[in-house]
Protein backbone atom coordinates (compact mmCIF):
# COMPACT_ATOMS: atom_id res chain seq x y z
CA UNK A 1 0.00 0.00 0.00
CA UNK A 2 2.68 2.32 0.91
CA UNK A 3 4.66 1.37 -2.57
CA UNK A 4 1.77 2.32 -4.24
CA UNK A 5 1.32 5.75 -2.09
CA UNK A 6 4.89 6.17 -3.10
CA UNK A 7 4.29 5.64 -6.59
CA UNK A 8 1.50 7.69 -6.65
CA UNK A 9 3.21 10.82 -5.58
CA UNK A 10 5.72 10.18 -8.05
CA UNK A 11 3.11 10.41 -10.67
CA UNK A 12 2.42 13.36 -9.34
CA UNK A 13 5.40 14.88 -9.85
CA UNK A 14 5.95 13.91 -13.37
CA UNK A 15 2.36 14.82 -14.04
CA UNK A 16 3.10 18.39 -13.58
CA UNK A 17 5.94 17.99 -15.26
CA UNK A 18 3.99 17.19 -18.01
CA UNK A 19 0.89 19.86 -17.73
CA UNK A 20 3.68 22.56 -17.08
CA UNK A 21 5.84 22.22 -19.97
CA UNK A 22 3.37 24.21 -21.78
CA UNK A 23 3.13 26.92 -19.55
CA UNK A 24 0.80 28.98 -21.53
CA UNK A 25 -2.00 26.33 -22.30
CA UNK A 26 -1.70 25.19 -18.79
CA UNK A 27 -2.72 28.68 -17.54
CA UNK A 28 -5.25 28.85 -20.22
CA UNK A 29 -6.79 25.64 -19.49
CA UNK A 30 -7.21 25.96 -15.65
CA UNK A 31 -8.88 29.40 -16.52
CA UNK A 32 -11.32 27.27 -18.71
CA UNK A 33 -11.74 24.53 -16.08
CA UNK A 34 -12.41 27.45 -13.41
CA UNK A 35 -14.66 28.77 -15.63
CA UNK A 36 -16.46 25.54 -16.53
CA UNK A 37 -17.07 24.72 -12.55
CA UNK A 38 -18.09 28.32 -11.81
CA UNK A 39 -20.97 27.98 -15.16
CA UNK A 40 -22.56 25.00 -13.40
CA UNK A 41 -23.82 27.63 -10.82
CA UNK A 42 -24.58 29.94 -13.44
CA UNK A 43 -26.69 27.70 -15.02
CA UNK A 44 -28.67 26.93 -11.91
CA UNK A 45 -28.49 30.93 -10.96
CA UNK A 46 -30.82 31.07 -14.35
CA UNK A 47 -32.95 28.64 -13.58
CA UNK A 48 -33.29 30.31 -9.99
CA UNK A 49 -34.20 33.67 -12.16
CA UNK A 50 -37.47 32.34 -13.14
CA UNK A 51 -38.31 29.70 -10.31
CA UNK A 52 -38.18 29.48 -6.51
CA UNK A 53 -37.33 26.06 -6.24
CA UNK A 54 -35.57 23.61 -8.57
CA UNK A 55 -38.08 20.56 -8.34
CA UNK A 56 -38.55 20.92 -4.23
CA UNK A 57 -35.03 21.73 -3.85
CA UNK A 58 -33.97 25.41 -3.09
CA UNK A 59 -30.86 27.40 -3.91
CA UNK A 60 -28.67 26.49 -1.25
CA UNK A 61 -29.42 23.28 -1.14
CA UNK A 62 -28.81 22.71 -5.29
CA UNK A 63 -25.70 25.01 -4.40
CA UNK A 64 -24.76 21.87 -2.02
CA UNK A 65 -25.74 19.43 -4.48
CA UNK A 66 -23.28 21.32 -7.52
CA UNK A 67 -20.62 21.56 -4.94
CA UNK A 68 -21.21 17.47 -4.20
CA UNK A 69 -20.92 16.86 -8.65
CA UNK A 70 -18.12 19.15 -8.89
CA UNK A 71 -15.98 17.38 -6.44
CA UNK A 72 -16.93 14.02 -7.14
CA UNK A 73 -15.76 15.15 -10.93
CA UNK A 74 -12.89 16.65 -9.91
CA UNK A 75 -11.78 13.29 -7.89
CA UNK A 76 -12.41 11.45 -11.03
CA UNK A 77 -11.36 14.06 -13.60
CA UNK A 78 -8.02 14.53 -12.11
CA UNK A 79 -7.37 10.83 -11.45
CA UNK A 80 -8.66 7.99 -13.23
CA UNK A 81 -11.11 9.43 -15.76
CA UNK A 82 -8.69 10.51 -18.59
CA UNK A 83 -6.33 8.05 -17.95
CA UNK A 84 -8.94 4.73 -18.75
CA UNK A 85 -11.30 6.75 -21.10
CA UNK A 86 -8.61 8.26 -23.44
CA UNK A 87 -4.84 7.57 -22.61
CA UNK A 88 -5.04 3.85 -22.37
CA UNK A 89 -7.12 2.94 -25.35
CA UNK A 90 -4.34 5.12 -27.08
CA UNK A 91 -1.45 3.02 -25.67
CA UNK A 92 -3.15 0.00 -26.44
CA UNK A 93 -3.38 1.17 -30.31
CA UNK A 94 0.38 2.52 -30.41
CA UNK A 95 1.79 -0.19 -28.56
CA UNK A 96 2.79 1.24 -25.05
CA UNK A 97 0.24 -0.70 -22.99
CA UNK A 98 2.78 -3.90 -23.81
CA UNK A 99 5.33 -2.18 -21.64
CA UNK A 100 3.12 -1.58 -19.13
CA UNK A 101 2.97 -5.47 -18.49
CA UNK A 102 6.28 -5.57 -18.31
CA UNK A 103 6.81 -3.57 -15.19
CA UNK A 104 6.61 -4.71 -11.39
CA UNK A 105 3.43 -2.99 -10.54
CA UNK A 106 -0.27 -3.51 -11.18
CA UNK A 107 -1.16 -2.68 -14.15
CA UNK A 108 -4.96 -1.30 -13.64
CA UNK A 109 -2.92 0.48 -11.01
CA UNK A 110 -0.56 2.11 -13.53
CA UNK A 111 -3.05 1.99 -16.16
CA UNK A 112 -5.59 4.34 -13.86
CA UNK A 113 -3.16 6.75 -12.53
CA UNK A 114 -0.23 7.23 -15.10
CA UNK A 115 -1.08 10.73 -16.11
CA UNK A 116 -2.20 12.52 -12.90
CA UNK A 117 -3.90 15.43 -14.22
CA UNK A 118 -2.62 19.00 -12.76
CA UNK A 119 -4.92 20.95 -14.98
CA UNK A 120 -8.06 19.44 -12.91
CA UNK A 121 -6.11 19.79 -9.95
CA UNK A 122 -4.72 23.40 -10.22
CA UNK A 123 -8.35 24.38 -10.87
CA UNK A 124 -9.73 23.35 -7.94
CA UNK A 125 -10.52 26.73 -6.65
CA UNK A 126 -13.97 27.15 -7.51
CA UNK A 127 -14.87 24.53 -5.81
CA UNK A 128 -13.48 25.78 -2.81
CA UNK A 129 -14.75 28.47 -3.05
CA UNK A 130 -18.07 27.34 -2.80
CA UNK A 131 -18.08 24.89 -0.33
CA UNK A 132 -16.60 28.30 1.73
CA UNK A 133 -19.35 30.28 0.81
CA UNK A 134 -21.98 27.29 1.65
CA UNK A 135 -21.17 26.85 5.44
CA UNK A 136 -20.31 30.72 5.77
CA UNK A 137 -23.31 31.84 3.77
CA UNK A 138 -26.12 29.28 4.48
CA UNK A 139 -27.10 28.08 7.56
CA UNK A 140 -26.83 24.54 7.27
CA UNK A 141 -27.55 22.17 10.27
CA UNK A 142 -24.96 19.97 10.52
CA UNK A 143 -25.12 16.39 12.28
CA UNK A 144 -21.60 15.11 12.70
CA UNK A 145 -23.08 11.31 11.46
CA UNK A 146 -25.00 12.79 8.81
CA UNK A 147 -21.24 13.91 7.34
CA UNK A 148 -19.82 10.61 8.01
CA UNK A 149 -22.61 9.19 6.14
CA UNK A 150 -22.18 11.89 3.04
CA UNK A 151 -18.17 11.44 3.00
CA UNK A 152 -18.42 7.67 3.04
CA UNK A 153 -21.57 7.54 0.08
CA UNK A 154 -19.32 10.35 -1.80
CA UNK A 155 -16.66 7.50 -1.52
CA UNK A 156 -18.82 5.36 -2.97
CA UNK A 157 -20.23 7.16 -5.96
CA UNK A 158 -16.78 7.77 -6.54
CA UNK A 159 -15.86 3.65 -6.59
CA UNK A 160 -19.05 3.50 -8.72
CA UNK A 161 -17.56 6.00 -11.13
CA UNK A 162 -14.83 3.92 -11.35
CA UNK A 163 -16.13 0.78 -11.90
CA UNK A 164 -18.48 2.12 -14.43
CA UNK A 165 -15.87 3.72 -16.57
CA UNK A 166 -13.56 0.78 -15.96
CA UNK A 167 -16.63 -1.82 -18.00
CA UNK A 168 -17.11 0.59 -19.92
CA UNK A 169 -13.16 1.01 -21.40
CA UNK A 170 -12.45 -2.93 -21.01
CA UNK A 171 -13.99 -3.19 -24.18
CA UNK A 172 -10.64 -1.43 -25.67
CA UNK A 173 -9.15 -4.80 -25.76
CA UNK A 174 -11.48 -5.68 -28.98
CA UNK A 175 -12.07 -2.72 -30.36
CA UNK A 176 -10.10 -0.29 -32.27
CA UNK A 177 -10.58 3.21 -30.66
CA UNK A 178 -12.81 3.68 -27.61
CA UNK A 179 -12.47 7.62 -27.43
CA UNK A 180 -16.38 7.68 -28.02
CA UNK A 181 -16.52 5.30 -24.50
CA UNK A 182 -15.02 8.54 -22.43
CA UNK A 183 -17.47 11.25 -24.30
CA UNK A 184 -20.55 8.65 -23.64
CA UNK A 185 -19.82 8.14 -20.30
CA UNK A 186 -19.08 12.29 -19.70
CA UNK A 187 -22.65 12.64 -21.41
CA UNK A 188 -24.11 10.71 -18.82
CA UNK A 189 -21.86 12.13 -15.78
CA UNK A 190 -22.88 15.87 -16.64
CA UNK A 191 -25.96 15.11 -15.85
CA UNK A 192 -25.99 13.95 -12.39
CA UNK A 193 -25.23 17.67 -11.78
CA UNK A 194 -29.42 17.74 -11.48
CA UNK A 195 -30.91 15.97 -8.57
CA UNK A 196 -31.99 12.88 -9.49
CA UNK A 197 -35.35 12.87 -7.45
CA UNK A 198 -36.56 15.26 -9.97
CA UNK A 199 -37.35 12.13 -12.65
CA UNK A 200 -40.18 10.08 -12.48
CA UNK A 201 -41.41 7.05 -14.23
CA UNK A 202 -38.78 4.68 -16.21
CA UNK A 203 -36.18 7.42 -16.06
CA UNK A 204 -36.22 7.86 -12.82
CA UNK A 205 -35.81 4.15 -12.22
CA UNK A 206 -33.18 3.96 -14.76
CA UNK A 207 -31.53 6.67 -12.81
CA UNK A 208 -31.83 5.36 -9.35
CA UNK A 209 -32.21 2.02 -9.71
CA UNK A 210 -30.72 0.24 -13.29
CA UNK A 211 -27.71 2.60 -13.53
CA UNK A 212 -27.88 4.70 -10.12
CA UNK A 213 -26.36 7.96 -11.57
CA UNK A 214 -28.43 9.03 -8.40
CA UNK A 215 -25.15 7.75 -5.99
CA UNK A 216 -22.92 10.44 -7.57
CA UNK A 217 -24.09 13.44 -6.43
CA UNK A 218 -27.73 13.25 -5.35
CA UNK A 219 -27.42 10.51 -2.51
CA UNK A 220 -24.77 11.81 -0.97
CA UNK A 221 -26.31 15.23 -0.70
CA UNK A 222 -29.63 13.62 0.45
CA UNK A 223 -28.19 11.99 3.48
CA UNK A 224 -26.67 15.36 4.30
CA UNK A 225 -29.73 17.36 4.73
CA UNK A 226 -31.41 13.94 6.19
CA UNK A 227 -34.00 13.12 3.09
CA UNK A 228 -32.24 9.89 2.07
CA UNK A 229 -34.08 6.34 2.67
CA UNK A 230 -32.05 3.68 4.37
CA UNK A 231 -33.33 1.30 1.71
CA UNK A 232 -32.03 2.99 -0.83
CA UNK A 233 -28.38 3.72 0.51
CA UNK A 234 -28.06 0.41 1.35
CA UNK A 235 -28.71 -0.56 -2.60
CA UNK A 236 -26.62 1.56 -3.53
CA UNK A 237 -23.79 0.68 -1.48
CA UNK A 238 -24.47 -3.29 -2.73
CA UNK A 239 -24.38 -1.52 -6.02
CA UNK A 240 -21.22 -0.23 -6.20
CA UNK A 241 -19.78 -3.39 -4.17
CA UNK A 242 -21.17 -5.56 -7.45
CA UNK A 243 -20.15 -2.98 -9.90
CA UNK A 244 -16.85 -2.98 -8.30
CA UNK A 245 -16.78 -6.72 -8.32
CA UNK A 246 -17.90 -7.20 -11.11
CA UNK A 247 -15.83 -4.58 -13.36
CA UNK A 248 -12.30 -5.67 -11.54
CA UNK A 249 -13.73 -9.38 -13.06
CA UNK A 250 -14.02 -8.04 -16.41
CA UNK A 251 -10.99 -5.82 -16.60
CA UNK A 252 -9.04 -9.60 -15.93
CA UNK A 253 -10.87 -11.40 -17.99
CA UNK A 254 -10.10 -8.86 -21.15
CA UNK A 255 -6.71 -8.48 -19.91
CA UNK A 256 -6.00 -12.53 -19.96
CA UNK A 257 -7.30 -12.21 -23.82
CA UNK A 258 -5.24 -9.54 -24.90
CA UNK A 259 -3.01 -10.49 -27.55
CA UNK A 260 -0.52 -6.92 -28.37
CA UNK A 261 -2.32 -4.66 -30.75
CA UNK A 262 0.72 -3.37 -32.33
CA UNK A 263 3.26 -5.94 -32.34
CA UNK B 1 -12.46 20.14 -57.55
CA UNK B 2 -11.89 16.55 -58.25
CA UNK B 3 -9.11 16.20 -55.58
CA UNK B 4 -10.74 17.35 -53.00
CA UNK B 5 -14.04 15.00 -53.83
CA UNK B 6 -11.40 12.39 -53.38
CA UNK B 7 -10.30 14.31 -49.85
CA UNK B 8 -14.19 13.91 -48.84
CA UNK B 9 -14.59 9.99 -49.59
CA UNK B 10 -11.34 9.46 -47.71
CA UNK B 11 -12.56 11.53 -44.94
CA UNK B 12 -15.89 9.77 -45.14
CA UNK B 13 -14.24 6.22 -45.16
CA UNK B 14 -11.33 6.74 -42.32
CA UNK B 15 -14.64 8.11 -40.26
CA UNK B 16 -17.05 5.36 -40.89
CA UNK B 17 -14.37 2.53 -40.20
CA UNK B 18 -14.94 4.23 -36.25
CA UNK B 19 -18.49 4.76 -36.76
CA UNK B 20 -19.54 2.96 -33.76
CA UNK B 21 -16.72 5.04 -31.64
CA UNK B 22 -19.01 8.04 -33.21
CA UNK B 23 -21.98 6.43 -32.22
CA UNK B 24 -21.19 5.95 -28.76
CA UNK B 25 -20.62 9.75 -28.87
CA UNK B 26 -23.48 11.10 -30.39
CA UNK B 27 -25.68 8.88 -27.88
CA UNK B 28 -23.70 10.33 -24.89
CA UNK B 29 -25.33 14.27 -26.43
CA UNK B 30 -28.29 12.83 -26.97
CA UNK B 31 -28.72 11.37 -23.00
CA UNK B 32 -27.65 15.12 -22.08
CA UNK B 33 -30.73 16.19 -24.33
CA UNK B 34 -33.01 13.79 -23.11
CA UNK B 35 -32.18 14.41 -19.23
CA UNK B 36 -32.39 18.41 -20.43
CA UNK B 37 -35.78 17.55 -22.01
CA UNK B 38 -36.75 15.42 -18.52
CA UNK B 39 -35.75 18.39 -16.84
CA UNK B 40 -37.67 20.96 -18.35
CA UNK B 41 -40.72 18.60 -17.96
CA UNK B 42 -40.57 17.97 -14.37
CA UNK B 43 -39.94 21.68 -13.82
CA UNK B 44 -43.18 22.65 -16.07
CA UNK B 45 -44.75 20.54 -14.13
CA UNK B 46 -43.47 21.31 -10.30
CA UNK B 47 -43.86 25.19 -11.18
CA UNK B 48 -47.73 24.78 -11.99
CA UNK B 49 -47.17 27.04 -14.52
CA UNK B 50 -47.77 27.19 -18.58
CA UNK B 51 -45.29 30.14 -19.67
CA UNK B 52 -41.67 29.85 -18.38
CA UNK B 53 -39.04 33.08 -19.25
CA UNK B 54 -41.66 33.32 -22.66
CA UNK B 55 -41.81 29.80 -23.30
CA UNK B 56 -44.48 27.27 -22.84
CA UNK B 57 -43.85 23.56 -22.45
CA UNK B 58 -44.08 22.22 -26.20
CA UNK B 59 -41.70 25.43 -27.43
CA UNK B 60 -39.12 24.43 -24.59
CA UNK B 61 -39.25 20.87 -25.44
CA UNK B 62 -39.28 21.57 -29.34
CA UNK B 63 -35.75 23.54 -28.32
CA UNK B 64 -34.02 21.21 -26.69
CA UNK B 65 -34.99 18.71 -29.04
CA UNK B 66 -34.08 21.33 -32.09
CA UNK B 67 -30.97 22.08 -29.99
CA UNK B 68 -29.76 18.67 -29.38
CA UNK B 69 -30.00 17.42 -33.01
CA UNK B 70 -28.58 21.07 -33.64
CA UNK B 71 -25.40 20.30 -31.38
CA UNK B 72 -24.74 16.22 -32.67
CA UNK B 73 -23.76 18.54 -35.58
CA UNK B 74 -21.84 20.97 -34.40
CA UNK B 75 -20.65 20.52 -30.62
CA UNK B 76 -19.57 16.95 -31.35
CA UNK B 77 -16.54 18.24 -33.92
CA UNK B 78 -13.42 17.58 -33.45
CA UNK B 79 -12.83 21.05 -32.80
CA UNK B 80 -9.31 22.12 -34.59
CA UNK B 81 -7.74 18.76 -33.05
CA UNK B 82 -6.51 17.99 -36.70
CA UNK B 83 -4.80 21.07 -37.31
CA UNK B 84 -2.71 22.01 -34.10
CA UNK B 85 -1.45 18.14 -34.57
CA UNK B 86 -0.71 18.95 -38.72
CA UNK B 87 0.97 21.84 -37.13
CA UNK B 88 2.82 20.60 -33.90
CA UNK B 89 3.91 17.42 -35.51
CA UNK B 90 5.16 18.57 -39.16
CA UNK B 91 2.12 17.19 -41.28
CA UNK B 92 1.67 20.22 -42.44
CA UNK B 93 4.90 19.99 -44.39
CA UNK B 94 3.00 17.23 -46.18
CA UNK B 95 0.21 18.85 -47.38
CA UNK B 96 2.08 22.07 -48.46
CA UNK B 97 4.03 19.84 -50.70
CA UNK B 98 0.36 18.38 -52.19
CA UNK B 99 -1.43 20.12 -55.05
CA UNK B 100 -4.06 20.87 -52.24
CA UNK B 101 -5.13 24.01 -49.89
CA UNK B 102 -4.66 22.87 -47.02
CA UNK B 103 -7.14 25.12 -45.22
CA UNK B 104 -9.86 23.78 -47.53
CA UNK B 105 -8.68 19.97 -47.05
CA UNK B 106 -8.99 20.85 -42.94
CA UNK B 107 -12.27 22.30 -43.65
CA UNK B 108 -13.97 19.10 -45.55
CA UNK B 109 -12.75 16.87 -43.17
CA UNK B 110 -14.44 18.72 -40.94
CA UNK B 111 -17.81 19.42 -42.77
CA UNK B 112 -17.45 15.53 -43.03
CA UNK B 113 -16.92 14.83 -39.30
CA UNK B 114 -19.76 17.16 -38.61
CA UNK B 115 -22.04 14.98 -41.27
CA UNK B 116 -21.31 11.55 -39.89
CA UNK B 117 -22.68 12.46 -36.56
CA UNK B 118 -25.57 14.34 -37.64
CA UNK B 119 -27.10 11.24 -39.48
CA UNK B 120 -26.39 9.26 -36.32
CA UNK B 121 -28.07 11.93 -34.22
CA UNK B 122 -30.92 12.18 -36.48
CA UNK B 123 -31.25 8.55 -36.47
CA UNK B 124 -31.36 8.51 -32.89
CA UNK B 125 -33.22 11.58 -32.16
CA UNK B 126 -36.40 10.10 -34.78
CA UNK B 127 -36.61 7.44 -32.04
CA UNK B 128 -37.05 9.33 -29.47
CA UNK B 129 -39.59 12.13 -31.81
CA UNK B 130 -41.91 9.29 -31.77
CA UNK B 131 -41.65 9.41 -27.46
CA UNK B 132 -41.86 13.19 -27.76
CA UNK B 133 -44.01 13.95 -30.92
CA UNK B 134 -46.98 15.08 -28.57
CA UNK B 135 -45.29 17.99 -27.12
CA UNK B 136 -42.92 18.78 -30.35
CA UNK B 137 -43.65 21.59 -31.91
CA UNK B 138 -43.51 21.59 -36.39
CA UNK B 139 -41.60 24.96 -37.66
CA UNK B 140 -43.44 28.08 -37.77
CA UNK B 141 -43.48 27.92 -41.53
CA UNK B 142 -41.47 26.19 -44.72
CA UNK B 143 -39.61 29.49 -45.16
CA UNK B 144 -38.79 29.11 -41.49
CA UNK B 145 -37.34 26.05 -41.98
CA UNK B 146 -34.78 26.80 -44.98
CA UNK B 147 -33.25 30.07 -42.73
CA UNK B 148 -32.82 27.65 -40.29
CA UNK B 149 -30.27 25.51 -42.27
CA UNK B 150 -29.17 28.64 -43.54
CA UNK B 151 -28.27 29.46 -40.19
CA UNK B 152 -27.15 26.20 -38.93
CA UNK B 153 -24.78 25.83 -42.19
CA UNK B 154 -23.45 29.27 -41.07
CA UNK B 155 -22.74 28.44 -37.55
CA UNK B 156 -20.82 25.57 -39.02
CA UNK B 157 -18.67 27.91 -40.62
CA UNK B 158 -18.21 29.97 -37.80
CA UNK B 159 -17.52 27.02 -35.80
CA UNK B 160 -14.59 25.86 -37.98
CA UNK B 161 -13.16 29.25 -38.44
CA UNK B 162 -13.25 29.83 -34.49
CA UNK B 163 -11.59 26.54 -34.24
CA UNK B 164 -9.40 27.35 -36.50
CA UNK B 165 -8.28 30.88 -35.53
CA UNK B 166 -7.30 28.82 -32.26
CA UNK B 167 -5.91 25.87 -33.41
CA UNK B 168 -3.29 27.56 -35.98
CA UNK B 169 -2.00 29.47 -32.88
CA UNK B 170 0.12 26.28 -32.95
CA UNK B 171 2.39 27.91 -35.43
CA UNK B 172 3.55 30.24 -32.40
CA UNK B 173 2.39 28.01 -29.15
CA UNK B 174 3.23 24.78 -29.07
CA UNK B 175 -0.03 23.66 -27.64
CA UNK B 176 -3.41 24.83 -28.56
CA UNK B 177 -5.62 22.41 -26.31
CA UNK B 178 -5.85 25.05 -23.25
CA UNK B 179 -7.45 28.10 -25.93
CA UNK B 180 -9.66 25.27 -27.87
CA UNK B 181 -10.74 24.30 -24.09
CA UNK B 182 -11.72 27.45 -23.21
CA UNK B 183 -13.38 28.00 -26.12
CA UNK B 184 -15.23 25.30 -26.16
CA UNK B 185 -16.33 25.99 -22.46
CA UNK B 186 -18.22 29.41 -23.15
CA UNK B 187 -19.60 26.95 -26.24
CA UNK B 188 -21.48 24.90 -23.80
CA UNK B 189 -22.89 28.06 -22.14
CA UNK B 190 -22.94 30.76 -25.11
CA UNK B 191 -24.85 28.60 -27.27
CA UNK B 192 -27.84 28.28 -25.77
CA UNK B 193 -28.12 24.49 -25.62
CA UNK B 194 -28.77 23.74 -21.89
CA UNK B 195 -30.82 26.78 -22.06
CA UNK B 196 -32.02 29.53 -23.68
CA UNK B 197 -29.63 32.44 -23.52
CA UNK B 198 -32.53 34.78 -22.48
CA UNK B 199 -33.23 32.74 -19.11
CA UNK B 200 -29.23 34.12 -18.25
CA UNK B 201 -29.33 37.53 -16.56
CA UNK B 202 -29.15 40.65 -18.36
CA UNK B 203 -25.39 40.69 -17.37
CA UNK B 204 -24.23 37.52 -19.09
CA UNK B 205 -27.05 37.76 -22.14
CA UNK B 206 -25.35 41.10 -22.93
CA UNK B 207 -21.82 39.11 -23.53
CA UNK B 208 -23.27 36.46 -24.97
CA UNK B 209 -25.50 38.04 -27.46
CA UNK B 210 -22.38 39.84 -28.53
CA UNK B 211 -20.62 36.80 -28.81
CA UNK B 212 -20.86 34.61 -32.63
CA UNK B 213 -21.36 31.31 -30.11
CA UNK B 214 -25.39 32.23 -30.17
CA UNK B 215 -25.51 31.20 -33.80
CA UNK B 216 -24.92 27.79 -32.82
CA UNK B 217 -28.13 26.80 -31.31
CA UNK B 218 -30.30 29.84 -29.63
CA UNK B 219 -30.52 31.63 -33.31
CA UNK B 220 -31.64 28.63 -35.28
CA UNK B 221 -34.62 27.66 -32.32
CA UNK B 222 -35.66 31.07 -32.45
CA UNK B 223 -36.05 31.30 -36.22
CA UNK B 224 -37.59 27.63 -35.65
CA UNK B 225 -40.11 28.86 -32.95
CA UNK B 226 -40.87 31.75 -34.96
CA UNK B 227 -39.96 33.73 -32.24
CA UNK B 228 -37.69 36.03 -34.54
CA UNK B 229 -39.41 39.02 -36.96
CA UNK B 230 -38.34 39.90 -40.09
CA UNK B 231 -36.45 42.57 -38.66
CA UNK B 232 -34.65 40.21 -36.12
CA UNK B 233 -33.39 37.59 -39.13
CA UNK B 234 -32.46 40.32 -41.18
CA UNK B 235 -30.26 41.91 -38.87
CA UNK B 236 -29.56 38.22 -37.44
CA UNK B 237 -28.20 37.29 -41.05
CA UNK B 238 -25.76 40.10 -42.02
CA UNK B 239 -23.99 39.67 -37.84
CA UNK B 240 -23.22 36.11 -39.17
CA UNK B 241 -22.18 37.40 -42.83
CA UNK B 242 -20.19 39.53 -40.92
CA UNK B 243 -19.01 37.43 -38.18
CA UNK B 244 -17.91 34.98 -41.20
CA UNK B 245 -16.25 37.84 -42.98
CA UNK B 246 -14.07 38.95 -39.59
CA UNK B 247 -13.35 35.51 -38.74
CA UNK B 248 -12.22 34.56 -42.57
CA UNK B 249 -9.83 37.77 -42.63
CA UNK B 250 -8.44 37.69 -39.15
CA UNK B 251 -7.78 32.97 -40.31
CA UNK B 252 -5.96 34.56 -43.98
CA UNK B 253 -3.97 37.16 -41.94
CA UNK B 254 -3.28 34.34 -39.19
CA UNK B 255 -2.30 31.71 -41.96
CA UNK B 256 -0.20 34.06 -43.64
CA UNK B 257 1.62 35.35 -40.60
CA UNK B 258 1.88 31.74 -39.86
CA UNK B 259 3.21 29.98 -42.49
CA UNK B 260 6.28 32.29 -42.95
CA UNK B 261 7.61 31.43 -39.40
CA UNK B 262 6.47 28.01 -39.81
CA UNK B 263 9.59 25.65 -39.86
CA UNK B 264 9.59 21.59 -40.11
CA UNK B 265 12.38 19.21 -39.28
CA UNK B 266 12.94 15.71 -40.86
CA UNK B 267 11.81 15.83 -44.64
Amino acid sequence: MLRYLKIFFVLLRTGFARNTAYPGTFFIAIIAKMLRSSLVVVLFLAFFQHMRTFAGWSFPEILFLSATYLSLEFFGLATFHRNLSYYFPRSLKSGEFDFRLTKPVSVLFITSFEHVDWYDISSVLPIVVMWVMLFVRYDFSIVWWQVLEYVMFLGIGLSLFFSLLLFLTSTAFWTINTSGVGRFFEGFLRQTKYPMSIFSGPVGVFVRFIIPLAAFATLPSEIFFGRASFFYMFYVALFALCANVAALWFWRFALKRYSSASS
Amino acid sequence: MKKYWHVLQLTWNEYVAYRFNFILEVVGGVFQTLITAVVWLAIFSYQKETLLAGYTLPQMMTYVFGGGVISSFLLLSSQGDDINDDIHFGALSHLLVRPLQPNLYWLLRDLCRKCITFFIGVFIFLFLFIFFHNTLLLPVSFSAFLFVLLFVFMAALIHFLLFYEFSIMAFWFEQTWGMRTLLRVIMEVASGVLIPITFFSSFFQKIFFFLPIKFFVFVPMQIYLGHFTWRDLTFSFIEACLWVLLLFGVGFFLWKKGLRSYTAAGL
